[in-house]
Protein backbone atom coordinates (compact mmCIF):
# COMPACT_ATOMS: atom_id res chain seq x y z
CA UNK A 1 0.00 0.00 0.00
CA UNK A 2 1.51 3.16 -1.07
CA UNK A 3 1.64 5.97 0.46
CA UNK A 4 1.11 9.05 -2.26
CA UNK A 5 1.92 12.86 -2.13
CA UNK A 6 -1.22 13.39 -0.25
CA UNK A 7 -1.91 17.18 -1.04
CA UNK A 8 -1.98 16.06 -4.91
CA UNK A 9 -5.42 16.64 -5.67
CA UNK A 10 -6.07 19.50 -2.59
CA UNK A 11 -5.90 22.83 -4.10
CA UNK A 12 -3.70 25.35 -1.47
CA UNK A 13 -6.66 27.15 -0.52
CA UNK A 14 -9.57 25.28 0.24
CA UNK A 15 -13.24 26.61 0.09
CA UNK A 16 -14.45 27.38 3.61
CA UNK A 17 -17.26 24.21 4.68
CA UNK A 18 -20.17 27.12 5.43
CA UNK A 19 -20.00 27.92 1.79
CA UNK A 20 -20.33 24.06 0.40
CA UNK A 21 -22.59 22.49 2.83
CA UNK A 22 -25.95 23.53 3.61
CA UNK A 23 -26.30 22.98 7.64
CA UNK A 24 -29.72 23.83 7.93
CA UNK A 25 -31.25 21.18 5.27
CA UNK A 26 -28.94 18.53 5.97
CA UNK A 27 -30.65 18.83 9.74
CA UNK A 28 -34.19 19.43 7.89
CA UNK A 29 -33.68 15.71 6.01
CA UNK A 30 -32.74 14.30 9.42
CA UNK A 31 -35.52 15.26 10.90
CA UNK A 32 -37.78 14.76 8.02
CA UNK A 33 -35.93 11.11 8.47
CA UNK A 34 -37.08 10.77 12.34
CA UNK A 35 -40.39 12.03 11.85
CA UNK A 36 -41.15 8.81 9.17
CA UNK A 37 -39.00 6.26 11.00
CA UNK A 38 -41.39 6.74 14.02
CA UNK A 39 -44.31 6.50 11.90
CA UNK A 40 -43.03 3.52 10.59
CA UNK A 41 -42.26 1.98 14.14
CA UNK A 42 -45.69 2.50 15.49
CA UNK A 43 -47.15 0.77 12.42
CA UNK A 44 -44.85 -1.62 12.83
CA UNK A 45 -46.21 -2.40 16.26
CA UNK A 46 -49.80 -1.91 15.04
CA UNK A 47 -48.76 -4.64 12.80
CA UNK A 48 -47.34 -7.21 14.98
CA UNK A 49 -50.05 -6.50 17.52
CA UNK A 50 -52.72 -7.60 14.94
CA UNK A 51 -50.95 -10.41 14.52
CA UNK A 52 -51.13 -11.54 18.19
CA UNK A 53 -54.85 -10.74 18.24
CA UNK A 54 -54.40 -7.34 20.10
CA UNK A 55 -55.59 -5.37 17.41
CA UNK A 56 -56.27 -1.53 19.60
CA UNK A 57 -58.34 -0.50 16.78
CA UNK A 58 -60.54 -3.26 15.05
CA UNK A 59 -63.04 -1.34 13.66
CA UNK A 60 -61.48 1.35 12.25
CA UNK A 61 -60.88 0.73 8.26
CA UNK A 62 -58.03 3.80 8.16
CA UNK A 63 -56.13 1.83 10.59
CA UNK A 64 -56.70 -1.67 9.18
CA UNK A 65 -53.05 -3.32 9.96
CA UNK A 66 -52.94 -4.93 6.33
CA UNK A 67 -52.92 -0.88 4.87
CA UNK A 68 -50.64 -0.11 7.88
CA UNK A 69 -48.36 -2.99 7.13
CA UNK A 70 -47.41 -1.36 3.31
CA UNK A 71 -47.05 2.39 5.68
CA UNK A 72 -44.64 0.28 7.78
CA UNK A 73 -42.36 -0.66 4.57
CA UNK A 74 -42.46 2.65 2.91
CA UNK A 75 -42.29 5.23 5.01
CA UNK A 76 -39.14 2.97 6.18
CA UNK A 77 -37.71 2.43 3.02
CA UNK A 78 -38.25 6.12 1.35
CA UNK A 79 -39.46 7.89 4.39
CA UNK A 80 -36.48 7.13 6.85
CA UNK A 81 -33.70 5.66 5.06
CA UNK A 82 -34.14 8.35 1.72
CA UNK A 83 -34.23 11.23 3.86
CA UNK A 84 -31.24 10.58 5.77
CA UNK A 85 -29.21 9.35 3.27
CA UNK A 86 -29.92 12.87 1.29
CA UNK A 87 -28.95 14.44 4.37
CA UNK A 88 -26.00 12.67 4.33
CA UNK A 89 -25.10 13.50 1.06
CA UNK A 90 -25.59 16.91 1.00
CA UNK A 91 -22.60 17.05 4.72
CA UNK A 92 -20.54 14.28 2.23
CA UNK A 93 -20.83 15.09 -1.61
CA UNK A 94 -19.33 18.74 -1.23
CA UNK A 95 -16.72 18.03 1.81
CA UNK A 96 -15.47 15.46 -0.72
CA UNK A 97 -15.65 17.09 -3.93
CA UNK A 98 -14.57 20.45 -2.55
CA UNK A 99 -17.80 22.17 -4.74
CA UNK A 100 -21.37 22.98 -3.30
CA UNK A 101 -24.47 21.01 -5.04
CA UNK A 102 -25.56 22.19 -8.52
CA UNK A 103 -27.86 24.59 -6.85
CA UNK A 104 -29.12 25.04 -3.54
CA UNK A 105 -32.43 26.12 -4.19
CA UNK A 106 -32.84 22.69 -6.22
CA UNK A 107 -31.85 21.26 -3.05
CA UNK A 108 -34.78 22.74 -1.21
CA UNK A 109 -37.32 21.59 -4.73
CA UNK A 110 -36.37 18.53 -3.96
CA UNK A 111 -36.63 18.03 0.01
CA UNK A 112 -40.41 19.29 -0.45
CA UNK A 113 -40.99 17.28 -3.38
CA UNK A 114 -39.42 14.04 -2.13
CA UNK A 115 -41.27 14.96 1.17
CA UNK A 116 -44.64 15.38 -0.80
CA UNK A 117 -43.95 11.69 -2.74
CA UNK A 118 -43.79 9.88 0.81
CA UNK A 119 -46.70 11.43 2.20
CA UNK A 120 -48.81 10.85 -1.14
CA UNK A 121 -47.77 7.28 -0.85
CA UNK A 122 -48.83 6.96 2.52
CA UNK A 123 -52.39 8.46 1.45
CA UNK A 124 -52.69 6.36 -1.48
CA UNK A 125 -51.99 3.17 0.46
CA UNK A 126 -54.44 4.37 3.08
CA UNK A 127 -57.46 5.95 1.38
CA UNK A 128 -57.12 4.79 -1.91
CA UNK A 129 -58.53 1.69 -1.36
CA UNK A 130 -61.52 3.26 0.20
CA UNK A 131 -61.93 6.03 -2.83
CA UNK A 132 -61.78 3.93 -5.01
CA UNK A 133 -64.65 2.14 -4.35
CA UNK A 134 -66.88 5.49 -3.87
CA UNK A 135 -69.57 5.38 -6.37
CA UNK A 136 -68.44 9.08 -7.76
CA UNK A 137 -64.82 8.17 -8.37
CA UNK A 138 -65.99 5.09 -10.17
CA UNK A 139 -68.35 7.22 -12.14
CA UNK A 140 -65.75 8.99 -13.19
CA UNK A 141 -63.48 6.21 -13.65
CA UNK A 142 -66.56 5.27 -16.47
CA UNK A 143 -66.63 8.22 -18.12
CA UNK A 144 -63.37 9.26 -18.90
CA UNK A 145 -62.05 5.79 -19.35
CA UNK A 146 -59.29 5.71 -16.44
CA UNK A 147 -58.24 2.33 -15.30
CA UNK A 148 -55.68 4.30 -12.88
CA UNK A 149 -55.31 2.49 -9.61
CA UNK A 150 -55.50 5.09 -6.87
CA UNK A 151 -54.88 2.62 -4.00
CA UNK A 152 -51.31 1.07 -3.63
CA UNK A 153 -49.60 -0.57 -6.86
CA UNK A 154 -49.38 -4.09 -6.90
CA UNK A 155 -45.67 -4.58 -6.76
CA UNK A 156 -43.70 -5.73 -3.85
CA UNK A 157 -41.62 -2.05 -2.35
CA UNK A 158 -43.31 -0.22 -5.28
CA UNK A 159 -46.42 0.22 -3.48
CA UNK A 160 -46.15 4.08 -4.28
CA UNK A 161 -49.34 4.68 -5.89
CA UNK A 162 -48.97 4.58 -10.10
CA UNK A 163 -49.98 8.37 -10.47
CA UNK A 164 -47.01 9.26 -7.75
CA UNK A 165 -44.30 6.91 -9.98
CA UNK A 166 -43.77 9.87 -12.68
CA UNK A 167 -43.03 12.82 -10.06
CA UNK A 168 -40.64 10.33 -7.93
CA UNK A 169 -39.38 9.26 -11.00
CA UNK A 170 -38.05 13.15 -12.21
CA UNK A 171 -37.04 13.60 -8.32
CA UNK A 172 -34.35 10.85 -8.74
CA UNK A 173 -33.03 12.26 -12.03
CA UNK A 174 -33.02 15.39 -10.30
CA UNK A 175 -31.22 14.34 -7.20
CA UNK A 176 -28.85 12.56 -9.54
CA UNK A 177 -28.01 15.69 -11.34
CA UNK A 178 -27.68 17.89 -7.91
CA UNK A 179 -24.65 15.94 -6.41
CA UNK A 180 -23.30 14.39 -9.50
CA UNK A 181 -22.58 17.84 -11.00
CA UNK A 182 -19.73 18.73 -8.08
CA UNK A 183 -18.78 15.27 -8.54
CA UNK A 184 -17.79 14.96 -11.88
CA UNK A 185 -15.98 18.42 -11.36
CA UNK A 186 -14.09 16.94 -8.83
CA UNK A 187 -10.44 16.68 -10.04
CA UNK A 188 -7.99 13.46 -9.02
CA UNK A 189 -8.70 9.78 -8.70
CA UNK A 190 -11.57 9.52 -6.88
CA UNK A 191 -12.06 8.26 -2.88
CA UNK A 192 -13.95 4.60 -2.78
CA UNK A 193 -16.73 6.70 -1.55
CA UNK A 194 -17.36 8.62 -4.35
CA UNK A 195 -17.54 5.83 -6.37
CA UNK A 196 -20.41 4.25 -4.42
CA UNK A 197 -22.74 7.56 -4.46
CA UNK A 198 -21.97 7.81 -8.31
CA UNK A 199 -22.93 4.40 -9.27
CA UNK A 200 -25.95 4.71 -6.82
CA UNK A 201 -27.56 7.58 -8.55
CA UNK A 202 -27.65 5.69 -12.01
CA UNK A 203 -28.54 2.35 -10.41
CA UNK A 204 -31.38 4.12 -8.53
CA UNK A 205 -33.01 5.58 -11.38
CA UNK A 206 -32.61 3.00 -13.27
CA UNK A 207 -34.10 0.57 -10.72
CA UNK A 208 -36.59 2.82 -9.96
CA UNK A 209 -37.93 2.66 -13.24
CA UNK A 210 -37.47 -1.31 -13.91
CA UNK A 211 -39.59 -2.01 -10.80
CA UNK A 212 -42.24 1.14 -10.82
CA UNK A 213 -43.03 0.86 -14.86
CA UNK A 214 -41.61 -2.51 -16.58
CA UNK A 215 -44.04 -4.52 -14.24
CA UNK A 216 -46.81 -2.17 -14.55
CA UNK A 217 -47.09 -1.49 -18.39
CA UNK A 218 -44.83 -4.45 -20.27
CA UNK A 219 -43.93 -7.05 -18.36
CA UNK A 220 -46.91 -9.27 -16.70
CA UNK A 221 -47.38 -12.69 -14.83
CA UNK A 222 -44.09 -14.69 -14.20
CA UNK A 223 -42.15 -12.27 -16.35
CA UNK A 224 -43.51 -9.38 -14.13
CA UNK A 225 -42.28 -11.81 -10.93
CA UNK A 226 -38.45 -12.13 -12.40
CA UNK A 227 -38.51 -8.26 -12.80
CA UNK A 228 -40.12 -7.56 -9.63
CA UNK A 229 -37.41 -9.56 -8.02
CA UNK A 230 -34.98 -7.83 -9.30
CA UNK A 231 -36.36 -4.59 -8.19
CA UNK A 232 -36.38 -5.38 -4.28
CA UNK A 233 -33.23 -6.98 -4.05
CA UNK A 234 -31.85 -3.93 -6.39
CA UNK A 235 -33.19 -1.58 -3.99
CA UNK A 236 -31.42 -2.93 -1.26
CA UNK A 237 -28.17 -4.07 -3.29
CA UNK A 238 -27.79 -0.84 -5.45
CA UNK A 239 -29.66 1.89 -3.55
CA UNK A 240 -29.21 1.10 0.09
CA UNK A 241 -26.15 -0.82 0.10
CA UNK A 242 -23.82 1.66 -1.68
CA UNK A 243 -25.18 4.54 -0.11
CA UNK A 244 -24.06 2.50 3.03
CA UNK A 245 -21.10 1.58 2.13
CA UNK A 246 -20.14 4.48 0.93
CA UNK A 247 -21.04 6.34 3.92
CA UNK A 248 -18.73 4.13 6.40
CA UNK A 249 -15.83 4.36 3.87
CA UNK A 250 -16.16 8.59 4.47
CA UNK A 251 -17.22 8.33 8.82
CA UNK A 252 -14.67 5.07 9.63
CA UNK A 253 -11.50 6.77 8.89
CA UNK A 254 -12.70 10.28 10.25
CA UNK A 255 -13.56 9.23 13.64
CA UNK A 256 -10.49 6.92 14.03
CA UNK A 257 -8.44 9.77 12.86
CA UNK A 258 -6.52 7.06 10.53
CA UNK A 259 -6.81 5.97 6.53
CA UNK A 260 -8.77 2.99 5.68
CA UNK A 261 -6.90 -0.02 5.67
CA UNK A 262 -6.50 -0.29 2.01
CA UNK A 263 -8.07 1.67 -0.59
CA UNK A 264 -7.16 -0.83 -3.39
CA UNK A 265 -8.97 -3.47 -1.56
CA UNK A 266 -12.30 -1.30 -1.02
CA UNK A 267 -12.28 -0.69 -4.94
CA UNK A 268 -12.13 -4.41 -5.58
CA UNK A 269 -15.58 -4.37 -3.26
CA UNK A 270 -16.94 -1.74 -5.45
CA UNK A 271 -16.26 -3.14 -8.72
CA UNK A 272 -17.49 -6.61 -7.37
CA UNK A 273 -20.35 -5.21 -6.34
CA UNK A 274 -21.41 -3.24 -9.57
CA UNK A 275 -20.50 -6.41 -11.63
CA UNK A 276 -22.28 -9.69 -9.59
CA UNK A 277 -24.98 -7.69 -7.41
CA UNK A 278 -27.18 -7.02 -10.00
CA UNK A 279 -28.33 -10.79 -11.24
CA UNK A 280 -28.94 -11.17 -7.49
CA UNK A 281 -32.75 -10.38 -7.60
CA UNK A 282 -34.10 -13.93 -8.48
CA UNK A 283 -32.67 -15.57 -5.33
CA UNK A 284 -36.32 -14.25 -4.30
CA UNK A 285 -38.27 -16.69 -6.30
CA UNK A 286 -36.39 -19.93 -5.38
CA UNK A 287 -38.52 -22.50 -6.47
CA UNK A 288 -41.35 -20.63 -8.86
CA UNK A 289 -41.90 -21.33 -12.21
CA UNK A 290 -39.17 -18.57 -13.31
CA UNK A 291 -36.40 -20.89 -15.25
CA UNK A 292 -34.31 -22.73 -13.01
CA UNK A 293 -31.34 -21.66 -15.22
CA UNK A 294 -32.29 -18.04 -13.82
CA UNK A 295 -32.56 -19.17 -10.15
CA UNK A 296 -28.83 -21.15 -10.24
CA UNK A 297 -27.83 -17.76 -12.16
CA UNK A 298 -29.11 -15.76 -8.60
CA UNK A 299 -27.47 -18.51 -6.43
CA UNK A 300 -23.99 -18.30 -8.37
CA UNK A 301 -24.30 -14.57 -8.69
CA UNK A 302 -24.98 -14.63 -4.64
CA UNK A 303 -22.19 -16.68 -3.60
CA UNK A 304 -19.73 -14.41 -5.69
CA UNK A 305 -21.33 -11.45 -3.23
CA UNK A 306 -20.42 -12.88 -0.17
CA UNK A 307 -17.17 -12.97 -1.66
CA UNK A 308 -17.40 -9.09 -2.19
CA UNK A 309 -18.99 -8.42 1.10
CA UNK A 310 -16.08 -10.47 2.48
CA UNK A 311 -13.24 -8.07 1.42
CA UNK A 312 -15.55 -5.07 2.54
CA UNK A 313 -15.43 -6.53 6.22
CA UNK A 314 -11.93 -7.45 6.17
CA UNK A 315 -11.29 -3.81 5.59
CA UNK A 316 -12.83 -2.25 8.04
CA UNK A 317 -11.56 -4.87 10.32
CA UNK A 318 -7.83 -4.19 9.10
CA UNK A 319 -8.71 0.44 9.57
CA UNK A 320 -9.95 -0.64 13.36
CA UNK A 321 -6.71 -3.31 14.00
CA UNK A 322 -4.90 -1.85 17.38
CA UNK A 323 -7.74 0.61 17.99
CA UNK A 324 -10.52 -2.08 19.65
CA UNK A 325 -10.95 0.38 22.61
CA UNK A 326 -11.87 3.38 20.46
CA UNK A 327 -14.75 1.47 19.37
CA UNK A 328 -16.15 0.88 22.40
CA UNK A 329 -15.64 4.50 23.76
CA UNK A 330 -16.94 6.59 20.56
CA UNK A 331 -20.54 5.93 20.23
CA UNK A 332 -20.64 6.77 16.57
CA UNK A 333 -17.98 4.21 15.55
CA UNK A 334 -19.84 2.17 18.09
CA UNK A 335 -22.96 2.30 16.38
CA UNK A 336 -21.05 1.86 12.73
CA UNK A 337 -19.33 -1.14 14.03
CA UNK A 338 -22.51 -3.17 15.68
CA UNK A 339 -23.89 -2.79 12.57
CA UNK A 340 -20.98 -4.30 10.47
CA UNK A 341 -21.20 -7.08 12.95
CA UNK A 342 -24.98 -7.32 12.06
CA UNK A 343 -24.22 -7.42 8.33
CA UNK A 344 -21.55 -9.87 8.63
CA UNK A 345 -24.50 -12.33 10.35
CA UNK A 346 -27.18 -10.70 7.63
CA UNK A 347 -24.44 -12.00 4.90
CA UNK A 348 -24.68 -15.45 6.72
CA UNK A 349 -28.15 -15.96 6.58
CA UNK A 350 -27.99 -14.81 2.94
CA UNK A 351 -25.40 -17.84 2.21
CA UNK A 352 -27.69 -20.30 4.05
CA UNK A 353 -31.29 -19.01 2.01
CA UNK A 354 -29.74 -19.12 -1.15
CA UNK A 355 -29.29 -23.05 -1.02
CA UNK A 356 -31.99 -24.53 -2.93
CA UNK A 357 -32.48 -26.65 0.40
CA UNK A 358 -32.29 -24.69 2.70
CA UNK A 359 -34.52 -22.30 0.66
CA UNK A 360 -37.01 -25.32 0.94
CA UNK A 361 -37.60 -24.78 4.40
CA UNK A 362 -37.85 -21.50 5.48
CA UNK A 363 -39.24 -20.09 1.93
CA UNK A 364 -42.19 -17.84 3.00
CA UNK A 365 -41.75 -17.69 6.72
CA UNK A 366 -40.84 -15.23 8.93
CA UNK A 367 -37.39 -16.12 8.47
CA UNK A 368 -37.32 -13.83 5.68
CA UNK A 369 -39.02 -10.97 8.14
CA UNK A 370 -36.28 -11.56 10.71
CA UNK A 371 -33.54 -10.99 7.58
CA UNK A 372 -35.33 -8.49 6.77
CA UNK A 373 -35.43 -6.47 10.42
CA UNK A 374 -31.75 -7.22 10.92
CA UNK A 375 -30.42 -5.69 7.31
CA UNK A 376 -32.48 -2.59 7.37
CA UNK A 377 -32.74 -1.57 10.87
CA UNK A 378 -29.88 -3.82 12.19
CA UNK A 379 -27.09 -2.71 9.58
CA UNK A 380 -28.46 0.49 7.93
CA UNK A 381 -30.22 2.20 10.46
CA UNK A 382 -27.64 1.49 12.86
CA UNK A 383 -24.82 3.42 10.38
CA UNK A 384 -27.57 5.99 10.17
CA UNK A 385 -27.76 6.68 14.09
CA UNK A 386 -24.23 6.62 14.07
CA UNK A 387 -23.90 9.63 11.46
CA UNK A 388 -26.62 11.26 13.87
CA UNK A 389 -25.09 10.89 16.63
CA UNK A 390 -21.72 12.21 15.54
CA UNK A 391 -23.30 15.12 13.26
CA UNK A 392 -26.12 16.49 15.26
CA UNK A 393 -24.23 18.15 17.80
CA UNK A 394 -22.54 19.74 14.98
CA UNK A 395 -25.48 20.73 13.32
CA UNK A 396 -26.65 22.58 16.64
CA UNK A 397 -23.53 23.54 17.67
CA UNK A 398 -23.47 21.78 21.29
CA UNK A 399 -22.92 18.77 23.00
CA UNK A 400 -25.56 16.57 23.72
CA UNK A 401 -28.15 17.32 26.62
CA UNK A 402 -27.93 13.78 27.79
CA UNK A 403 -24.68 11.07 26.80
CA UNK A 404 -26.84 8.88 28.91
CA UNK A 405 -29.70 8.90 26.83
CA UNK A 406 -27.60 8.27 23.66
CA UNK A 407 -26.31 4.82 25.33
CA UNK A 408 -30.02 4.06 25.93
CA UNK A 409 -30.49 4.47 22.49
CA UNK A 410 -27.85 2.31 21.39
CA UNK A 411 -28.61 -0.29 24.06
CA UNK A 412 -32.29 -0.75 23.49
CA UNK A 413 -32.15 -0.53 19.80
CA UNK A 414 -29.41 -2.97 19.55
CA UNK A 415 -31.10 -5.57 22.03
CA UNK A 416 -34.02 -4.57 20.50
CA UNK A 417 -33.45 -5.60 16.83
CA UNK A 418 -31.01 -8.79 17.81
CA UNK A 419 -34.00 -10.19 19.61
CA UNK A 420 -36.45 -9.20 16.90
CA UNK A 421 -33.84 -10.92 14.22
CA UNK A 422 -33.21 -14.15 16.32
CA UNK A 423 -36.80 -14.45 17.58
CA UNK A 424 -38.05 -14.52 13.77
CA UNK A 425 -35.41 -16.40 12.66
CA UNK A 426 -36.52 -19.51 15.28
CA UNK A 427 -40.04 -18.68 14.33
CA UNK A 428 -38.98 -18.83 10.56
CA UNK A 429 -37.63 -22.43 11.39
CA UNK A 430 -40.08 -23.69 13.49
CA UNK A 431 -42.72 -22.08 10.15
CA UNK A 432 -41.06 -24.33 7.98
CA UNK A 433 -40.91 -27.59 9.89
CA UNK A 434 -44.63 -27.48 10.69
CA UNK A 435 -45.33 -26.64 7.28
CA UNK A 436 -43.10 -29.84 5.84
CA UNK A 437 -44.75 -32.08 8.69
CA UNK A 438 -48.16 -31.24 6.74
CA UNK A 439 -49.66 -30.45 9.71
CA UNK A 440 -52.71 -27.77 9.98
CA UNK A 441 -52.71 -24.39 8.88
CA UNK A 442 -53.41 -23.59 12.54
CA UNK A 443 -50.88 -25.74 14.01
CA UNK A 444 -48.60 -23.24 12.63
CA UNK A 445 -50.26 -20.06 13.72
CA UNK A 446 -50.17 -21.74 17.47
CA UNK A 447 -46.92 -22.32 17.21
CA UNK A 448 -45.55 -18.89 16.15
CA UNK A 449 -48.02 -17.27 18.82
CA UNK A 450 -44.81 -17.06 21.24
CA UNK A 451 -42.79 -15.52 18.75
CA UNK A 452 -45.05 -12.74 17.64
CA UNK A 453 -45.82 -12.11 21.63
CA UNK A 454 -41.81 -11.45 21.86
CA UNK A 455 -41.58 -9.50 18.60
CA UNK A 456 -44.59 -6.96 19.93
CA UNK A 457 -41.72 -6.50 23.10
CA UNK A 458 -38.67 -6.80 20.91
CA UNK A 459 -40.19 -3.36 18.84
CA UNK A 460 -40.87 -1.45 22.23
CA UNK A 461 -37.69 -1.73 23.06
CA UNK A 462 -36.75 -0.78 19.91
CA UNK A 463 -39.16 2.72 20.08
CA UNK A 464 -38.11 2.92 23.59
CA UNK A 465 -34.55 3.76 21.87
CA UNK A 466 -35.82 5.89 19.41
CA UNK A 467 -38.04 7.76 21.89
CA UNK A 468 -34.99 8.46 24.02
CA UNK A 469 -32.63 9.66 21.07
CA UNK A 470 -35.88 11.96 19.75
CA UNK A 471 -36.12 13.76 23.11
CA UNK A 472 -32.34 14.63 23.62
CA UNK A 473 -31.99 16.03 20.30
CA UNK A 474 -35.29 18.19 21.59
CA UNK A 475 -33.66 18.72 25.29
CA UNK A 476 -30.00 19.69 23.39
CA UNK A 477 -31.88 21.97 21.01
CA UNK A 478 -33.46 23.76 23.63
CA UNK A 479 -30.50 24.31 26.29
CA UNK A 480 -28.17 26.83 25.71
CA UNK A 481 -24.97 26.31 23.47
CA UNK A 482 -22.25 24.50 25.59
CA UNK A 483 -19.19 26.24 25.23
CA UNK A 484 -16.45 24.05 23.41
CA UNK A 485 -19.55 22.17 21.69
CA UNK A 486 -19.56 19.59 19.21
CA UNK A 487 -17.19 17.12 20.91
CA UNK A 488 -18.39 13.75 19.93
CA UNK A 489 -20.05 11.23 22.18
CA UNK B 1 -1.15 -11.40 -14.79
CA UNK B 2 -2.43 -10.28 -17.98
CA UNK B 3 -2.18 -13.35 -19.60
CA UNK B 4 -3.76 -15.01 -16.71
CA UNK B 5 -7.19 -13.27 -17.15
CA UNK B 6 -6.98 -13.04 -20.81
CA UNK B 7 -7.01 -17.21 -20.34
CA UNK B 8 -10.01 -17.00 -17.66
CA UNK B 9 -11.94 -14.68 -19.47
CA UNK B 10 -11.95 -15.28 -23.24
CA UNK B 11 -13.11 -18.58 -23.19
CA UNK B 12 -15.23 -17.91 -20.57
CA UNK B 13 -17.01 -14.89 -22.30
CA UNK B 14 -16.98 -17.09 -26.14
CA UNK B 15 -19.02 -19.85 -23.91
CA UNK B 16 -21.36 -17.60 -22.20
CA UNK B 17 -22.11 -15.56 -25.89
CA UNK B 18 -22.66 -18.96 -27.41
CA UNK B 19 -25.24 -20.33 -24.77
CA UNK B 20 -26.96 -16.93 -25.08
CA UNK B 21 -27.42 -17.69 -28.69
CA UNK B 22 -28.35 -20.33 -28.19
CA UNK B 23 -31.06 -18.96 -25.45
CA UNK B 24 -32.55 -16.85 -27.66
CA UNK B 25 -32.82 -18.89 -30.64
CA UNK B 26 -34.73 -21.22 -28.41
CA UNK B 27 -37.26 -18.28 -27.24
CA UNK B 28 -37.22 -16.80 -30.35
CA UNK B 29 -41.03 -16.45 -31.79
CA UNK B 30 -42.56 -17.49 -28.48
CA UNK B 31 -43.99 -14.85 -26.30
CA UNK B 32 -43.30 -16.23 -23.11
CA UNK B 33 -39.66 -16.97 -23.82
CA UNK B 34 -38.97 -13.02 -23.45
CA UNK B 35 -39.58 -13.49 -19.50
CA UNK B 36 -36.59 -15.52 -19.40
CA UNK B 37 -34.57 -13.26 -21.03
CA UNK B 38 -35.55 -9.94 -20.13
CA UNK B 39 -33.98 -9.97 -16.43
CA UNK B 40 -30.68 -11.27 -18.31
CA UNK B 41 -30.90 -8.62 -20.83
CA UNK B 42 -31.32 -6.03 -18.06
CA UNK B 43 -28.18 -7.43 -16.45
CA UNK B 44 -26.50 -7.51 -19.80
CA UNK B 45 -27.37 -3.70 -20.22
CA UNK B 46 -26.47 -2.54 -16.77
CA UNK B 47 -23.12 -4.76 -16.73
CA UNK B 48 -22.18 -2.80 -19.96
CA UNK B 49 -22.54 0.33 -19.01
CA UNK B 50 -20.38 -0.36 -15.88
CA UNK B 51 -17.55 -2.04 -18.27
CA UNK B 52 -17.52 0.74 -20.26
CA UNK B 53 -17.34 3.05 -17.12
CA UNK B 54 -14.44 0.60 -15.66
CA UNK B 55 -12.59 1.32 -18.93
CA UNK B 56 -12.74 4.97 -18.63
CA UNK B 57 -11.71 4.91 -14.92
CA UNK B 58 -8.52 2.90 -16.25
CA UNK B 59 -8.01 5.26 -18.79
CA UNK B 60 -8.12 8.40 -16.76
CA UNK B 61 -5.57 7.36 -14.20
CA UNK B 62 -8.02 6.65 -11.39
CA UNK B 63 -6.39 3.57 -10.86
CA UNK B 64 -2.88 5.01 -10.69
CA UNK B 65 -1.29 5.66 -7.53
CA UNK B 66 -4.57 3.64 -6.09
CA UNK B 67 -3.97 4.21 -2.31
CA UNK B 68 -3.44 8.51 -2.80
CA UNK B 69 -7.30 9.42 -2.17
CA UNK B 70 -7.49 7.95 1.41
CA UNK B 71 -4.60 10.25 2.55
CA UNK B 72 -6.54 13.00 0.69
CA UNK B 73 -9.38 12.32 2.20
CA UNK B 74 -8.24 13.25 5.72
CA UNK B 75 -6.29 15.79 4.63
CA UNK B 76 -9.13 17.87 3.29
CA UNK B 77 -11.12 16.85 6.29
CA UNK B 78 -8.85 17.81 8.73
CA UNK B 79 -8.24 21.26 6.83
CA UNK B 80 -12.20 22.06 6.19
CA UNK B 81 -12.53 21.50 10.14
CA UNK B 82 -9.63 23.59 10.61
CA UNK B 83 -11.18 26.61 8.54
CA UNK B 84 -14.99 25.85 9.96
CA UNK B 85 -16.53 29.02 11.58
C1 LIG C 1 -41.23 -0.95 16.49
C2 LIG C 1 -40.48 -1.73 15.79
C3 LIG C 1 -40.98 -2.63 14.69
C4 LIG C 1 -41.96 -3.59 14.71
C5 LIG C 1 -42.79 -4.02 15.88
C6 LIG C 1 -42.03 -4.15 13.38
C7 LIG C 1 -42.92 -5.14 12.98
C8 LIG C 1 -43.10 -5.58 11.69
C9 LIG C 1 -44.16 -6.45 11.24
C10 LIG C 1 -45.25 -7.02 12.12
C11 LIG C 1 -43.98 -6.67 9.92
C12 LIG C 1 -44.87 -7.53 9.01
C13 LIG C 1 -44.41 -8.95 9.02
C14 LIG C 1 -45.32 -9.86 8.26
O1 LIG C 1 -45.94 -9.45 7.27
O2 LIG C 1 -45.42 -11.04 8.64
C15 LIG C 1 -42.80 -5.95 9.52
C16 LIG C 1 -42.27 -5.95 8.24
C17 LIG C 1 -41.11 -5.29 7.89
N1 LIG C 1 -40.41 -4.39 8.69
FE1 LIG C 1 -40.77 -3.95 10.63
N2 LIG C 1 -41.11 -3.54 12.60
C18 LIG C 1 -40.45 -2.59 13.36
C19 LIG C 1 -39.45 -1.74 12.93
C20 LIG C 1 -38.88 -1.77 11.69
C21 LIG C 1 -37.80 -0.94 11.25
C22 LIG C 1 -37.20 0.16 12.09
C23 LIG C 1 -37.49 -1.32 9.99
C24 LIG C 1 -36.42 -0.79 9.07
C25 LIG C 1 -35.52 0.09 9.36
C26 LIG C 1 -38.38 -2.39 9.61
C27 LIG C 1 -38.37 -3.04 8.40
C28 LIG C 1 -39.32 -3.95 7.98
C29 LIG C 1 -39.32 -4.60 6.69
C30 LIG C 1 -38.28 -4.40 5.62
C31 LIG C 1 -40.44 -5.43 6.64
C32 LIG C 1 -40.89 -6.32 5.47
C33 LIG C 1 -40.44 -7.72 5.71
C34 LIG C 1 -40.83 -8.68 4.61
O3 LIG C 1 -41.72 -8.37 3.81
O4 LIG C 1 -40.23 -9.76 4.55
N3 LIG C 1 -39.22 -2.64 10.66
N4 LIG C 1 -42.30 -5.29 10.61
Amino acid sequence: MSSSAPSAAIPAEIPRHEDLVNERLVAWYFIASLVFLGTSMLAGLHMALQLVHWNPCPDAELLSPGRWRMVHTNAVAYGFLANAFLGMLHWTVPRLTLRPVASSALSYFIFGAWQFVVLSTAAGILIGPSLQDAPWVMELAAKYNISMSLGAQGIEWGETPVWIDPIAQVGLLLVAINFMVPISRARGPMYVTLWYFMAMFVWTFLVYAMGNFMSEYWVGGTSGGAVGGLFIHDLVGLFVTPLGWGMMYYFVPILLQKPIWSHGLSLVGFWGLAFFYPLNGIHHFLYTPIPMFLQYGAVIATIAVEFVVTTVIINFIGTVWGQGKSVYRSLPLRWFYTGMIFYFLTCLQCALQVTLTFQKLIHFTDWVVGHAHLVMFGVFSLWLFGVMTYLFPRLIGRDWWSPQLCEWHYWLSTAGVLVMAFDLTLAGIFQGYYWASLQMWDVSVDGSMPFWITRVFAGLAMLGGFVCFVWNLVMTYRTAPAKGAVAAV
Amino acid sequence: MLLLALVILVPSCLGFANKFFEFVMLFRGDADGAFAITPILNYLLAGFGFLLMFFWAAMNGMFHDIEGPKHQHLEREKMLDRGRG
